[in-house]
């Protein structure tokens, strides 16, 4: 069966960076290896931009972490099309919507600086995107805190092709997604056909910040996050946002401009939406029903149930690949087929025709 | 049946800081009044305390709001016992446990002076609910930032009676209850026989508010003491993040007599978040719920589909009484089985043997 992959990733590489403009040559995002024998263990790597060291999962592709995953390093940075291609031929995966990594994070206070790293991710992205026969497409990142710039953006990267939504978290910059302010990024991109892709990150560096500091009480898998922060920096924030988009007026004032919710699951959806139908008197679950939101599954919960609430038209799949955390699969297909419960026409609708008709590919 | 009710409340008045010392006296809390034509509207009162206006939703009870619920202030401030004891028949209930109003936010910076209005409020309470012939309990606050002064306090209100538990909020003071710094405060609680109660709060993370300040409010709202873009990101969610904190470390652990309990965020949840617990740690968790840990459920939520997927073991439920926001469900008996449509053994359960063991009143 035809698999549309609705979430997968690229881990950013110099190559992404080739694309900056000559005045912010200086100023490129640089990555530097750290020893092997630290509490970062083998996340022994880090990039340097903007005067802090960021620290991702499995980003740069320097660290040893990296280099254990069975998706090869250029495939995971896009810089071999034709790799990432059979990637997606050995996984069963005729399709691929490309999510940014590094972009979970905040990357640069500067916001001239970030609005430059958007420009070459985007152009890095469209190059190699627009190689792959259709294939991959990707969700280009906006500088959320300057709007005319975001839009001004949205609008290029449609014309370079292969673009299908933008990435959003959360919070962006420490704002709820429903500030006014961003108002014109989804005039903008409804406009422009491009699918809002709410997916975690950590979006809050005032949050961030609350964890400086504190002991960490045990080593974990993931040290680019504070132990005590997880569940709270990102997929908390993505059940916020639901609730504030939800509760506010850009579903109505942006009626065609469709959302998609990632890497959280969906079972969370039900208490919330009947929570806000009680509070409103307003049927939330018409937005799922009705095509303006999708939400990305796993195959472990329990899809009855929540399509009993939802519809089925709103399911999407996501490899996650090629990041290794908790919402990977690397068979996606047959992860949902082996749950046993799910008829023909629901599979294609979630494997395929969902994400074909939320993404318009 | 003994029905228990595992969460009203009390508004605090100026009789709760009457146990004051003196050398806080000046500095003691105080209610004042504005008019009613502003953006208040009917919440038109507030506290000033430690040098700032501190706003909740229908306290101090000189606010229009307080005396529009239809309870006497004398029974919203549990000043008049016998009343509040024959409020609890008329509801239904048998023993009621009763958390804080004002608490549910930040009272003071300064520590020290928290701890005096922790200690005046807790002899307040104890006093009131030793009149009460063990119908009526309280749920005692503490000063996390100073776990020394919390651990004599908690020493102190077990001594003095009627206390059934040891309020929390999700996070405390912008750190996650599974910060090093509160360990000894569990074990104290354990030592004791007290549950840690985790509730919602208000603005518990001072710096999460913070950053809602300026945002503009795009309406007007029922609770001007909440950003209506807060909802969501204040309060409730805390106690999820809590759970998954503590569930996930080795508190429960290392105090094999400690007991927790999550209060008015609902329990439809828990099964999404036991399943984002390492799968090294869930079937632990799972087996404490029940035993060791309690969730406080609302009546309309889907309890078959709950205890379903978990049993009815861990859950527990209570009125909000006599606050007048969406968890408030009078009637608990009728509304389990009416409502949701169980049958009087689990609807025993849930009003009387579950809340016996969370409680042990």
């Amino acid at each position: 069966m035809r698999v549309i992959d609705a979430d997968a990733h690229v881990e950013e590489s110099t190559a992404t960076w080739e694309h900056i403009e000559p005045e912010f040559y200086e100023r490129r995002p640089v990555p530097l290896e750290l020893p092997q024998d630290t509490s970062w263990g083998e996340h022994n790597a880090v990039w340097f931009i903007d005067y802090k060291a960021r620290k991702f999962a499995a980003s740069p592709t320097l660290m040893r972490r990296a280099h254990r995953r069975d998706v090869k390093i250029p495939s995971q940075e896009l810089t071999d099309v034709s790799a990432r291609l059979a990637d997606l031929d050995k996984y069963g995966i005729e399709k691929q919507v490309i999510y940014p990594s590094t972009w979970l994070g905040c990357l640069a206070e500067d916001l001239d600086l970030e609005k430059a790293l958007t420009r070459s991710y985007n152009t890095y992205m469209a190059t190699q995107c627009n190689q792959s026969g259709g294939r991959l497409h990707y969700v280009a990142v906006i500088p959320f805190r300057d709007p005319a710039a975001a839009a001004e953006e949205i609008r290029r990267v449609k014309s370079l092709g292969s673009a299908v939504a933008l990435f959003v978290r959360g919070m962006e910059w420490d704002l709820p997604i429903t500030h006014p302010m961003f108002r014109p990024i989804y005039e903008e991109a409804q406009a422009q056909d491009l699918v809002m892709g709410l997916h975690i990150g950590f979006g809050s560096p005032t949050i961030n910040r609350m964890f400086e500091g504190m002991p960490r009480v045990k080593p974990d898998p993931f040290p680019h996050i504070h132990p005590l922060s997880r569940n709270l920096l990102s997929g908390l924030l993505v059940q916020y946002a639901f609730g504030g988009l939800i509760a506010s007026a850009v579903l109505q004032d942006f009626p065609r401009l469709r959302w998609v919710i990632l890497e959280t699951g969906c079972e969370w959806l039900v208490p919330a939406i009947r929570a806000h139908n009680q509070r409103t008197g307003k049927d939330a679950s018409s937005y799922f029903r009705e095509g303006q939101i999708s939400v990305s599954c796993e195959p472990f919960e329990d899809l009855a149930h929540v399509a009993a609430c939802l519809g089925d038209d709103c399911f999407v799949v996501a490899s996650d690949m090629p990041h290794g955390d908790d919402f990977s699969h690397d068979r996606v297909e047959e992860a949902f087929r082996e749950r046993g419960d799910l008829s023909e026409p629901v599979l294609e609708k979630i494997l395929w025709r969902n994400a074909s008709r939320l993404y318009g590919i | 049946m003994t029905v228990v009710d595992c969460d009203a409340h009390v508004e605090e008045s100026v009789a709760t800081w009457s146990f004051l010392e003196p050398e806080f006296y000046k500095l003691r809390p105080l209610p004042v009044v504005f008019p009613e034509d502003t953006c208040f509207g009917s919440h038109n009162a507030a506290w000033v305390i430690d040098y700032k206006l501190r706003f909740f939703a229908a306290n101090p009870t000189s606010m229009k709001r307080a005396s529009e619920k239809g309870i006497s202030i004398p029974i919203q401030e549990l000043s008049d016992v016998p009343a509040r004891v024959a409020a609890a028949d008329e509801l239904g209930i048998d023993k009621q446990v009763i958390f804080p109003s004002i608490w549910l936010g930040t009272l003071a910076e300064n520590v020290e002076l928290e701890a005096a209005l922790a200690r005046s409020y807790n002899t307040y309470m104890a006093t009131q609910c030793n009149q009460s012939g063990g119908r009526l309990w309280y749920a005692a606050v503490v000063p996390w930032r100073r776990p020394d002064l919390a651990e004599g306090e908690i020493q102190r209100v077990k001594g003095m009676g009627s206390a059934a538990g040891i309020f929390a909020r999700g996070i405390e003071w912008d750190m996650p209850l599974t910060h090093p710094l509160f360990r000894s405060i569990f074990g104290a609680a354990a030592e004791h026989d007290l549950p840690i109660t985790v509730h919602v709060g208000n603005g518990s993370s001072p710096t999460i508010s913070r950053m809602l300040e300026g945002v503009p409010r795009p309406h007007m709202d029922d609770f001007p003491h909440i950003h209506p873009l807060g909802a969501g990101i204040v309060s409730g969610p805390y106690v999820l993040y809590a759970f998954q904190q503590i569930l996930s470390s080795d508190l429960l652990d290392e105090f094999p007599n400690l007991r927790v309990g999550f209060m008015e965020a609902g329990s439809e949840w828990a099964p999404r978040i036991l399943k984002n617990i390492s799968s090294r740690q869930r079937s632990k968790a799972q087996g404490w719920l029940g035993e060791r840990v309690f969730v406080s459920c609302r009546l309309d939520e889907d309890l078959p589909y709950l205890i379903s997927r978990l049993g009815e073991d861990w859950i527990v439920t209570a009125t909000d009484y006599p606050h007048g926001d969406a968890f408030r469900q009078d009637r608990l008996a009728d509304g389990l089985m009416r409502q949701s449509g169980l049958g009087e053994a689990t609807a025993e359960r849930i009003l009387s043997d579950n809340p016996s063991r969370l409680f042990h009143l």
